[in-house]
């Protein structure tokens, strides 16, 4: 595997990664996106399985990282392949080919195998959600957004002009079962 | 609890402005009420993905672009990396196709046996070998050698049929010139004036002089009349018998040999 190049450590990466340093993202793309291609195309996939695998892998990495706990105890080389090969066996599992994988290594569970498999299921639900969520007509979705922020209720009546708690209740809980009756008819949603 | 309590004691939890009374109240709900726990569960994650999803969105653009560009950059230096053998490969696919183009226009002419008889036959240089070199004087008037010498300058300057007259005034003469070498001359002659067949007629006379060069002539005779085999006959006899012509005739024959396939 190629090295990225020697001014950048793991650390200085990860820290990229956290504020979304374009040069930093390029780095890891040339560094480590071939690698995923190659286990995903040796494994039943293609180029698009290879796009779609490395682009979870580095959006799992960013939410891992933003965690507060979050702690590197391995190379960042063996997370980012770990998580790419997680992504790609739930992948298949999804598909009903999760045999397909060769690689073993998989069934191995150390603390930062499960932390990896946790973080690939929050990101799996995430993505869910966030997909069914901007599907939502825009006053569900502000008023979700205005819900779930540090507004207060009397702030939310005023800011939507709603007459009172009630309405504003009975309108909370329809956009929220839209959100979820629209999640439930995603297949690639429901086992989530 | 109502579902709109409920629902607030959920948002406080998750926000993290929870009491100590109210944390203790939903990990107590939690344990003892599966649907509330589910309900605990969406919120948070609903919560995570509204902080994070307009985030995942860019940096997924950012992948996407990052992908574009890189793969435009890859393609970039992999066309500058094989532009050399790119030029190579060119070059040689060029003297591949001008081969081919050569090799096809030289198969093209062996279609015609005309262009074949062009190619291949040439006229002797002298109709009369080694006469040139004696001389001719006035005074040592000899008939004959008159005639020769005639016929020969007329051969040289391709008068044919002046050379057929002169070869006739020998042919005439008494005592009689060497029919044989008569007979070939004028076999030449005729070759050289496009008259193959009467030319043929000739070289049948001829048994006993020039084995090797009538054997070439006659196959020459018989190209310019396209009579294919009977050529090809003559040229394996060349090939086979060593002759001086030998590899003009191999030459010739593998060409027929082809336009024959």
């Amino acid at each position: 595997m190629k090295a990225h190049p020697a001014p950048y450590k793991d650390d200085d990466l990860i820290r990229g990664l956290m504020v979304r340093d374009n040069r930093i993202i390029t780095i890891l793309y040339d560094t480590y996106r071939v690698v995923v291609e190659d286990y995903i195309r040796k494994n039943s996939g293609n180029e698009q399985d290879a796009d779609d695998v490395w682009q979870d892998t580095v959006i799992v990495l960013y939410q891992m990282v933003q965690e507060a706990d979050f702690k590197l105890t391995s190379t960042l080389k063996t997370l980012i392949f770990g998580i790419a090969r997680r992504v790609w066996l739930r992948k298949l599992g999804h598909k009903g080919l999760e045999e397909r994988v060769r690689s073993e290594q998989l069934l191995t569970y150390s603390p930062e195998q499960i932390d990896m498999t946790h973080a690939i299921e929050a990101f799996e639900k995430r993505q869910c959600l966030w997909k069914h969520f901007k599907q939502l007509p825009e006053g569900c979705q502000k008023l979700l957004q205005a819900d779930l922020s540090h507004m207060t209720t009397e702030e939310i009546l005023e800011a939507f002009q709603f007459g009172s708690k009630e309405y504003l209740y009975k309108r909370r809980s329809i956009c929220t079962d839209k959100l979820k009756t629209s999640i439930q008819s995603d297949t690639d949603c429901i086992n989530l | 609890m109502m579902p709109h309590e409920q629902h607030e004691l959920i948002k406080r939890y998750i926000l993290d402005i929870a009491d100590q009374h109210e944390r203790d109240e939903v990990e107590s709900l939690v344990s003892t009420d599966p649907a509330f726990a589910a309900e605990l569960e969406f919120q948070t994650q609903l919560l995570h993905t509204l902080k994070q999803g307009p985030a995942m969105d860019d940096l997924r653009d950012q992948l996407n672009q990052i992908h574009q560009q890189q793969k435009a950059r890859k393609a970039h230096y992999s066309i500058r990396r094989i532009f050399p053998m790119l030029a190579v490969a060119a070059a040689l696919a060029l003297l591949i196709v001008a081969g081919w183009w050569f090799l096809l226009r030289e198969d093209a002419s062996v279609t015609s046996s005309s262009d074949l008889y062009a190619a291949y036959f040439s006229p002797p240089e002298e109709l009369i070998p080694g006469l040139t070199t004696r001389e001719f004087k006035d005074q040592d008037f000899n008939q004959e050698l008159h005639f020769w010498h005639s016929a020969e300058a007329a051969y040289s300057q391709a008068n044919y049929g002046a050379v057929l007259l002169y070869l006739d005034s020998l042919n005439s003469l008494d005592p009689p010139v060497n029919r044989e070498k008569l007979a070939w001359y004028r076999g030449i002659t005729l070759l050289c004036n496009d008259q193959p067949e009467e030319a043929l007629a000739w070289f049948d006379q001829v048994v006993n002089i020039y084995p090797e060069e009538r054997t070439w002539y006659k196959a020459m005779a018989n190209l310019r009349l396209a009579k294919l085999n009977e050529t090809r006959q003559l040229l394996q006899q060349i090939v086979d018998e060593s002759h001086g012509r030998k590899k003009r005739a191999k030459e010739l024959f593998e060409i027929l040999k082809r336009k024959n396939e």
